[in-house]
Order: structure tokens, then C-alpha cells, then sequence
């Protein structure tokens, strides 16, 4: 055995434990090989004490973890109470400290003449001081620029247009955005929100900062700060923008950073779940849906009272807002209680009303309405009438077999299509006919050949095989991995050969459902078409579909 | 529908399993234990969307720390504005949870594991400081077993060569 095979295995078996007979001859007889055992040993020592030492911080662990868990069950909403008694608990202690702190700093000015302007020499000298060759004399001027706080800003801003050093740029930069930071969420004179201005103009200022920074910059204080301001009569319209800052990740214009952080930051929008405006609410809920916020709010008190206020605005002139409404309603809160309030929208004269009010009692599952539903199977706009259909086929109402059925002799193709697709899921076997002919029909549009497809599927028509596999050679690839979709639906064993056919289709999709059509069928003697055509196959999904596959087959 | 208490009490006794060492897992991938609260806090989120939506993942275990490690990933990522960030909120910041006192080997070891390249690293920290098995590394990092296995093999050698390099043995970087 050569050394460099020795270390190989001593590689392997640092992992495995235990040492090869052959490794252990050949270590009694090298001694540079036994070194490298004993560092290998020595290693995994370091490692094991390491993992005691985490063990003893195990406490530690356990409580960072459920401050996490109540954080996110919470949306990160900080507790009132206790935001109320650090507030004040800093605040007495910032009325204590000012006066001493204030008479240190003045002191340690060098007397010179001028007012103001000891302050203003001090600035500059630790401006200069950002350029000392010394990274710590330049770290230690940056932090007495941030201990003098805002009042130095004119000068720092001054600074900064005036240099083109890049570090110091960088640093003043810094300091001038730790400024606003002070001067937004009142830092810089003792007063609990230090700052002058009333609440809206504060507001104003914090959503101007907000957009300038990544809210990875606020600490828990800054939020409760934040959310106490929220609370306290800002205009409505910045609540609104305020919202939409929160709710708009990155790629659709905000400058709030990606949707992970927008997440992080929900927090900020419970508070407002209690506004006054109806308005305000909703953007709010339709916010926090989209931050995954909504488990915060609690379903079985809140939840009632928020789609109650939402519903109000059902009967606004405004109609985003009812749109808005609707869908609030029906996806996100789930407001079974108030699909009577929705059903009255299913007549009203603008279709994307009709259409919105559908889909919300559609999720709602509100059966009661279902002979309301059903009405709109004639309604003259072909959009809601699908919507119509999409219900009736997702509850299941087979006491409309008929009403869709009459659908099919309307002129909208789309509209035919669905009514096939939900005589399917509705069990509906006297129209499988129909079906059959709307797939053996050459001039059949495509849209007809999907619904008749997925209509057959739903029945498991199986006496209609053959015409399921004469559209293995429709001219849309997604016809034909459909239709191969089908056939495994139906567990078409006998017809595993086309399957395995559309293995070498030009289309990926095709191969991919094909893939899966074979799993499902599961005939042994596919396994050699699947390896086979995992030797040549270069599409990646098609590669992992198939792989896939072998390995239900028990590669 | 599933009653939603019940969700969260299913919910709350998978965090009650894993929170600790997924926390733990956070620190030894070099983030502070406040961010790691923080990876924490986002990797329930994210998990809780999950649950509320019905789904149950195969392997939980595995799938929480793939959360934390993308987490972790993305935290590393964005250090540098954080560090920024904090300096930005220098002296006001509330009370961010004291980084716990820890022996010099312990810092020294863990520097070493956090500064092998990411493949072995990972494997390293999972399997000896987090104590999964070869097994449970490779469904963490969604690798085969011994893929697993070579990667712990292979990242122990590096570590040799950093923590105890041989007389004129180039450091790794």
C-alpha cells in the first residue's frame, strides 16, 4: 500500500470509525502516515468538544428559539406593555442623564470664541480626522461625529459634497444617514420622540427614510416607535403609501428590498387593522396576505369584525375597492359570514363585479347560493359564465348537469370548453358522446380538444381510448402530453407502447408527462424505454421526470 | 378545512422539537445569536405559510434546516448592510442578546469549519456540531449519502490542514 492510498483510506475511514486491517500495517510501519492519523484524531477531538460546548449552551438555544416562535406567531408585533415600560424607563433615565451628559460635552469643547462655533470646529477636526492613516483613529472620529448627533448634519453634508476620497465619502455618508435616522425617530434631545413637527409631518419624514433604506437598519425599538407613530393621527394617505411600502416587494418598483424582508417586517401592519377607514383596513389585510401575515391576526374574535368592516365596502362607488373587497373576502379572510352581503354583486351590471363576486363565493363554498350561481350560466358576458361553471364544477352541483349542458350548444368556444370539463368532474356519462366528438372533429379548436380531453378524464371514460390516443399526434404538444395524461388517468396498461413512444416527442413537456404516465402505469418492461431514453434525454426537467420514474420502478 | 388551533398546536410542537438546534445550527454558520433569532423567526414564518396551507413535509427535520441554511445563506449575503446598519443605529439599539462567552478552542474550531468552502463546510457543521447522522446531512443538503460521506471526508482534510497544518503544509484559504 503507498502512503497516498493509505491517506485515502485514512480519509474515509475519519468518517467511517474504524481502520482498515491493510491501513493499520501499513501506519505501524509509516511514520508520516501516523502523524496524519494523529492529526486526523486530534481533529475530530476538537470537533467533539466543540459540539459539548454547544451542548452547554443549550439553554441559550432554546430560549433564542422561542422568542423566535413567538415572534412569528405574533407577526413580530412588539408587546404594548412592555414597549411602554422601556419607554418610560428610558425616558426618566434620559432626564437624568441630560444634564450631566451636556455639561461633559461642553467641557470637553476647546474654548474657543464664536456661539456656535466650538461645535462647529469640533465637527471639522473629526471630519479631518476620517482621512488619519490610522483605521482606528479614522473608526474613533466617526464614532464622536455620531455622538454629536443631527446638529452637526450641515456641516457632515457640507463635507461630503466637498470630498471625493472615497472611504471618507463613505463614512460621512454614513453618519449624515444615522442623522436622519436621529432626527426621524427622535433621538437627539431627550423628548420621547425628540423631533420637532406633529405626527404627520414625522410620519412624512419616516416614509421619505424608508424608502431610502433597507428596514433591515430598524431595531425592535425603532418599531414600536414606528408603530406608535402609525397609531397616533398620521394623514391617511401615508398610512396608504406606508402600506403599500410594506406590501410591494422589489421587482415591482418599491425600494423596499426583496419580499423575504417586506415579510420580516409585517409587524408594522396589524396595528392598522383598527383604523377608522374601512379602507385602510383593507389595503392592510390585502397587504399582510401577501406577507403571510394573516395567522397574526387571531380567527376567532378579529376575524369576523375585520370582514365585517370589509364587507361595508361591498357597497362603495369605488369600484377597485369592491373588487379588492371581494377577493379580500373570499381568499384571504374566508368570511363564510358574509357571503350573504357578497351574493347580491352576482347581479350587478358591470361583469368584473359579477365575475369577482363568483370567485369569492366559490371559495367561500357558499352552496346556499348555488341557484344563484347557477343563473349566471346565462349570463350574456362569456367570462362569467365560465366563472359560473368553474363553482358548479368545484362544488360538485350535479343538480346543474343540465344548466351546464346547455352550454354546450352556445356559440363561445371557451365556454364550451369548461362546460365539457365540468360535465366530467360532475360524473355527467350521458355526455361523453359529445366529447368524443369534440375530439374526432378536425376542425375542433384546440381549446374544445382540452376541455373534451380533461371531461373524459374526469368521467375515466375508458371506452373512449381511441380517440384519447388519437390525439397523441394533435399538432400542440400540451394536446399531447394531455392526452398522454389521460391515458394513465385511465390506466391504460395496454397502450403503454404510445406512452413510451412519446418518450422521443419533440415537445419536453410531452416527455415529461410521458415520464410520469409510465410510473403510473407501471409495466415492468418500461423501465428499459425509460433507461434508454435516459441515455440520449438532454432537457433537464425530462432527465429528472425520468429519473424519477426508474426510481418507482425500484432502480 | 383543519381547525386552526390544532394547526398551531401541531405547528408549535414541531418548532418545540427542532427550534433549539436550529438556532444552534444558525450560530455555528457564523451568525450572531441575535440574526440567528432573526433566521429563526423567518424560517418559522416560512414553515407556518406551509402548514397553513395543509402541507406536511416527508422529512420536517431536513426541511426546516434547509429554511435556516438558505436563510443563513441569504443573512451572510447581506452582512455587509447590516453591518452598516448597525452602525447606523450605534448606541440606540434596545438590547440585542449578548454573544455567550465561549473557550478559544470552541471560536477557533468553529472559525475553522465556517471558513472551509460551503459543500464541506455545511456537511462538517451538520453532521459533527450538529450530530446528524451521514444520512440526515444528506437529506438536509438534498445530496446522496455518500456524496455526503466524501464531502465529510474531504472537509476534515482541509480542516487538518487549517487547524493543525504539517511544517511547510500550505494553509488553506
Amino acid at each position: 500500500m503507498t502512503c497516498q492510498e493509505a491517506r485515502a483510506l485514512l480519509e474515509q475511514s475519519s468518517v467511517e470509525g474504524a481502520l482498515p486491517a491493510e491501513l493499520t500495517s501499513h501506519l505501524e510501519a509509516c511514520a508520516a502516515c501516523r502523524e496524519e492519523q494523529r492529526r486526523s484524531v486530534e481533529i475530530l477531538r476538537q470537533l467533539h468538544a466543540a459540539r459539548e460546548s454547544l451542548d452547554d449552551l443549550r439553554p441559550r438555544f432554546e430560549e433564542t428559539s422561542a422568542r423566535a416562535f413567538r415572534r412569528a406567531m405574533t407577526g413580530g408585533l412588539p408587546a404594548v406593555g412592555s414597549s411602554w415600560t422601556r419607554v418610560r424607563a428610558a425616558a426618566s433615565l434620559l432626564i437624568i442623564a441630560l444634564p450631566v451628559f451636556w455639561f461633559l460635552f461642553t467641557r470637553a469643547l476647546p474654548p474657543t470664541p464664536g456661539g456656535s462655533r466650538p461645535q462647529e470646529d469640533r465637527v471639522r477636526k473629526l471630519i479631518e480626522l476620517l482621512k488619519d492613516p490610522a483605521p482606528e483613529v479614522r473608526a474613533r472620529a466617526q464614532d464622536d461625529l455620531l455622538d454629536v448627533g443631527p446638529s452637526a448634519g450641515p456641516v457632515v453634508k457640507s463635507a461630503l459634497a466637498g470630498t471625493s476620497d472615497l472611504e471618507v465619502r463613505s463614512r460621512l455618508s454614513q453618519i449624515a444617514a444615522v442623522y436622519r435616522c436621529q432626527e426621524v425617530l427622535g433621538n437627539d434631545g431627550g423628548r420621547r420622540f425628540g423631533m420637532a413637527g406633529g405626527p404627520v409631518e414625522k410620519l412624512r419624514r419616516l416614509v421619505e427614510f424608508l424608502e431610502g433604506h433597507s428596514p433591515r437598519q430598524l431595531k425592535d425599538r425603532d418599531k414600536e416607535v414606528l408603530t406608535e407613530e402609525l397609531h397616533r393621527g398620521a394623514t391617511r394617505e401615508d398610512q396608504l403609501r406606508l402600506i403599500e411600502l410594506y406590501a410591494t416587494p422589489r421587482d415591482k418598483g418599491a425600494p423596499w428590498g426583496d419580499e423575504a424582508v417586506a415579510r420580516e417586517y409585517a409587524w408594522v401592519l396589524p396595528p392598522l387593522l383598527g383604523h377608522p377607514d374601512s379602507e385602510v383596513v383593507l389595503r392592510g389585510v390585502v397587504a399582510l396576505a401577501r406577507l403571510g401575515g394573516l395567522p397574526a391576526i387571531p380567527s376567532d374574535a378579529s376575524r369576523p369584525a375585520l370582514s365585517a368592516r370589509i364587507a361595508d365596502l361591498l357597497d362603495s362607488k369605488n369600484r377597485t375597492l369592491r373588487l379588492s373587497a371581494l377577493e379580500a373576502l373570499g381568499r384571504h379572510l374566508k368570511a363564510e359570514a358574509e357571503a350573504p352581503r357578497i351574493a347580491p354583486i352576482l347581479e350587478d351590471p358591470d361583469p368584473e363585479l359579477r365575475k369577482a363576486a363568483l370567485a369569492a363565493l366559490g371559495r367561500l363554498n357558499a352552496k346556499r347560493f348555488s341557484v344563484d350561481v347557477a343563473r349566471r350560466l346565462k349570463d350574456p358576458d362569456p367570462a362569467v359564465r365560465i366563472a359560473a361553471v368553474d363553482v358548479l364544477r368545484d362544488w360538485r352541483a350535479k343538480e346543474f348537469i343540465e344548466a351546464v349542458a346547455a352550454l354546450l350548444d352556445t356559440p363561445g368556444v371557451e365556454v364550451r370548453a369548461h362546460a365539457l370539463t365540468a360535465l366530467g368532474e360532475l360524473d355527467a356519462r350521458a355526455y361523453a358522446p359529445q366529447m368524443a366528438q369534440a375530439l374526432s372533429e378536425k376542425s375542433a379548436p384546440v381549446e374544445l380538444r382540452v376541455g373534451a380531453l380533461k371531461g373524459l378524464r374526469g368521467l375515466r371514460a375508458v371506452e373512449y381510448i381511441p380517440d384519447v390516443v388519437a390525439q397523441l399526434q394533435a399538432p400542440e404538444g400540451f394536446v399531447r402530453a394531455l392526452a398522454v395524461d389521460v391515458l394513465g388517468a385511465f390506466g391504460a396498461r395496454d397502450r403503454v407502447g404510445l406512452v413510451e413512444d412519446r418518450l422521443r416527442d419533440p415537445d419536453a413537456m410531452v416527455r415529461v408527462f410521458s415520464a410520469q404516465t409510465l410510473a403510473v402505469l407501471g409495466v415492468p418492461g418500461s423501465k428499459t424505454a425509460l433507461e434508454r431514453a435516459l441515455g440520449t434525454e438532454q432537457d433537464p426537467e425530462a432527465r429528472v421526470a425520468i429519473l424519477e420514474a426508474l426510481r418507482s420502478f425500484g432502480k | 378545512m383543519e381547525p386552526i388551533r390544532g394547526v398551531r398546536e401541531e405547528f408549535g410542537d414541531l418548532a418545540g422539537r427542532f427550534g433549539a438546534e436550529l438556532v444552534q445550527y444558525a450560530f455555528t454558520r457564523g451568525i450572531s445569536f441575535h440574526d440567528a433569532q432573526d433566521i429563526v423567526q423567518r424560517t418559522f414564518l416560512k414553515a407556518w405559510d406551509v402548514f397553513q396551507s395543509g402541507a406536511r413535509p416527508e422529512n420536517p427535520r431536513a426541511w426546516l434546516y434547509r429554511i435556516v441554511l438558505h436563510e443563513a445563506s441569504n443573512e451572510r449575503r447581506a452582512s455587509n448592510t447590516r453591518r452598516r446598519a448597525r452602525s447606523i443605529l450605534a448606541g440606540r439599539d434596545s438590547s440585542p442578546p449578548a454573544e455567550p462567552a465561549v473557550t478559544e478552542e470552541f471560536r477557533r474550531t468553529l472559525d475553522a469549519v465556517q471558513a472551509l468552502p460551503p459543500p464541506y463546510s455545511e456537511s462538517i457543521a451538520l453532521h459533527y456540531l450538529q450530530g446528524l447522522s451521514i444520512e440526515e446531512t444528506a437529506a438536509v443538503l438534498e445530496i446522496p449519502s455518500g456524496t455526503a460521506k466524501s464531502q465529510i471526508a474531504r472537509g476534515l482534510t482541509l480542516l487538518r490542514s487549517k487547524l493543525h497544518p504539517l511544517q511547510g503544509e500550505e494553509k488553506s484559504p
